[in-house]
């Protein structure tokens, strides 16, 4: 069975981008965690394009739509929708 | 009566956190909190906190008052729905004006000034000089988070007056921060607040260890920095050494008077954020702002650096080909740009300032390049030896590079900073500098580093309160015997209440 895209990114975060870093949860905000600063959003960006082969460009991208994993989930499957 | 107000006006300005006024006063405060019912505590910590804000200048508690007023009534009204932009103009407008008007007004008009005298036009700005209201940076930052906070609908409008005004004006973090967030401080103030043996052990550690950087190490260090600085012809050892005297008193003053406040607030039973973790530890340049000022750099960084790097970003991407990523990247720059041209200009209206927030990203960038090539080309066949020795190299090039950028905004004048340059530039003789008077400075060094180094170590701020009670004794003892050489020399200069 296909992990979710949450599963993905969550151990994307973990384990790439801060590892060793705690179970994440869902709904937690990541820029006010300090799990995304801004550098860390571009490499988020790119990961998620490249292991979902979705674009996403910046009118998808705002600090309100792009804060927690169920967000940046649900922008992917909307992405997966539209194509 | 006139001989008890001639001894009261002896003990130094009762808003300074070292001098004996404060000091005498804090437990009569603290005293009179405990003692009172519950529902009446904050209405009294708010007349303690005008009353402390009072002892500077009456004139500007009006000002603090009347704009408190303004922001309890917009966060109220933001609950409906129509109004809410306009809340947040009028909000924003008044708040950022009278940063603008008190604060950097008369640099502009200085600026104007200079601009026109090629054409023979030299308008006065004497006048445009006004007093900068204690703290107005600080409280008027704390306000807009708050407005900023309730406009998002991260939280819930205050509706009690009094505890709003004591948001706004609680004496401990009113002058110089920390600046907290209403979702942190509101709901401390609101709640059950209690004292227990763990909080007075805080608070005495925090209050004696402030006392010992702001008094033993940050007032000595700054007798040495002003004499070299006001000197005609200082010498190339004496301008290097106070190079790193000042960045080491400027952390010292501002750290040890936030601790000050810290412990103030933990005898009222309130957590303040810390506003510092051991900087000099920054094993990066962007690692130094996740430890200096941490308070205003995570209220730049959400309130101004991620909204305008995603404005950036939509307004970038398609122009010039560029992808949302590209867009991220370019945006990511020029955010960062004015982020940090933000970050330093807040701390005073002056052209160092202007010049430093270019400046330190320009540095950041330059180290980050430098690095990721660095790495990148040693990947894989450098001794271990040659790892090991980068470490502490690399922590060696950061340290450097945040003296130097400390050191910018210390010069008051052009021919100053010339007598710098030619001090520097006429060799170090270290021998002809006296040592007698610098016996105690070394040992509080000693004592301070290896202190931050254990904190440092074990990740952990307040290890000494873990302590046995025999264990923190002569810890005590130390720090006191260093305030005692230091001749308890109540200065009247706290670098960072200027701000």
């Amino acid at each position: 069975m296909d992990e979710s895209v949450s599963t993905v990114l969550s151990r994307y975060i973990r384990e790439d981008l801060l590892p060793g870093f705690p179970a994440l949860d869902e709904n937690l905000s990541l820029f006010e965690a300090g799990v995304l600063d801004s550098l860390a959003l571009i490499k988020v960006l790119l990961f998620v394009e490249r292991r979902f082969g979705v674009r996403l460009g910046m009118k998808d991208l705002s600090l309100a739509s792009f804060d927690t994993i169920a967000q940046i989930a649900a922008l992917v499957e909307a992405q997966g929708k539209d194509r | 009566m006139n001989d008890l107000y001639a001894a009261w006006q002896n003990l130094g300005p009762l808003y300074l956190f070292s001098s004996p006024a404060y000091l005498l006063a804090l437990p009569l405060a603290v005293g009179g909190h405990w003692l009172l019912p519950r529902r009446l505590r904050n209405g009294y910590l708010l007349l303690v906190s005008y009353a402390f804000y009072l002892s500077w200048d009456p004139r500007f508690a009006a000002l603090l008052l009347g704009s408190t007023a303004v922001d309890y009534y917009c966060g109220l009204e933001m609950e409906e729905a129509g109004r809410r932009r306009f809340l947040l103009g009028l909000s924003l407008t008044i708040n950022l004006g009278c940063l603008l008007l008190f604060k950097y007004l008369g640099f502009f008009c200085e600026g104007l000034a200079l601009l026109l005298s090629p054409i023979g036009l030299a308008p006065s700005c004497s006048a445009l000089h006004l007093i900068v209201p204690l703290g107005l940076s600080y409280y008027t930052f704390q306000k807009v988070g708050y407005i900023l906070d309730c406009y998002q609908g991260r939280v819930k409008p205050c509706r009690q007056p009094v505890d709003f005004a004591l948001f706004v004006s609680f004496f401990p973090q009113l002058l110089c921060g920390p600046i907290e967030r209403a979702g942190t401080l509101l709901p401390q103030l609101q709640g059950l607040r209690g004292l227990d043996g763990a909080a007075c052990s805080r608070a005495l550690y925090l209050l004696t260890y402030g006392l010992f950087k702001k008094v033993v190490m940050a007032d000595t260090l700054a007798d040495f920095v002003d004499r070299v600085f006001a000197a005609p012809a200082p010498s190339g050892a004496e301008v290097l050494l106070a190079c790193y005297a000042w960045s080491l008193q400027m952390y010292c003053d501002f750290s040890g008077y936030t601790d000050l406040a810290r412990g103030s607030a933990a005898l009222f039973g309130v957590q303040l954020s810390a506003n510092f973790n051991l900087p000099f530890f920054s094993a990066r340049p962007r690692e130094f702002f996740r430890r200096w000022h941490i308070t205003l750099s995570t209220w730049i960084t959400r309130h101004v650096h991620y909204p305008l790097l995603f404005w950036l970003g939509g307004r970038l991407q398609g122009r010039w080909g560029l992808s949302a990523r590209g867009a991220l990247l370019l945006g990511n720059v020029l955010a960062g740009l004015a982020t940090m041209t933000l970050f330093s200009f807040w701390h005073g209206a002056s052209f160092n300032f202007l010049v430093m927030g270019p400046y330190l990203y320009g540095m950041f960038a330059l180290y980050d390049g430098v690095a990721g090539l660095l790495t990148r080309a040693t990947a894989g066949w450098l001794p271990r030896w040659a790892e090991l020795l980068a470490r502490p190299l690399n922590r060696l090039v950061v340290l450097h590079l945040l003296v130097s950028i400390f050191v910018m905004v210390r010069p008051t004048s052009f021919p100053q900073l010339q007598r710098m340059v030619a001090g520097l530039a006429g060799g170090f003789d270290f021998r002809a500098m006296g040592t007698s008077e610098w016996w105690y400075v070394g040992l509080g060094l000693i004592l301070f580093f290896t202190h931050e180094f254990f904190q440092y170590r074990g990740g952990d701020e307040l290890y000494v309160t873990r302590w046995g009670f025999y264990r923190q004794v002569p810890f005590y003892c130390c720090l006191f015997f260093f305030a005692l050489q230091a001749g308890a020399s109540f200065s009247q200069r706290f670098i960072y209440i200027q701000f």
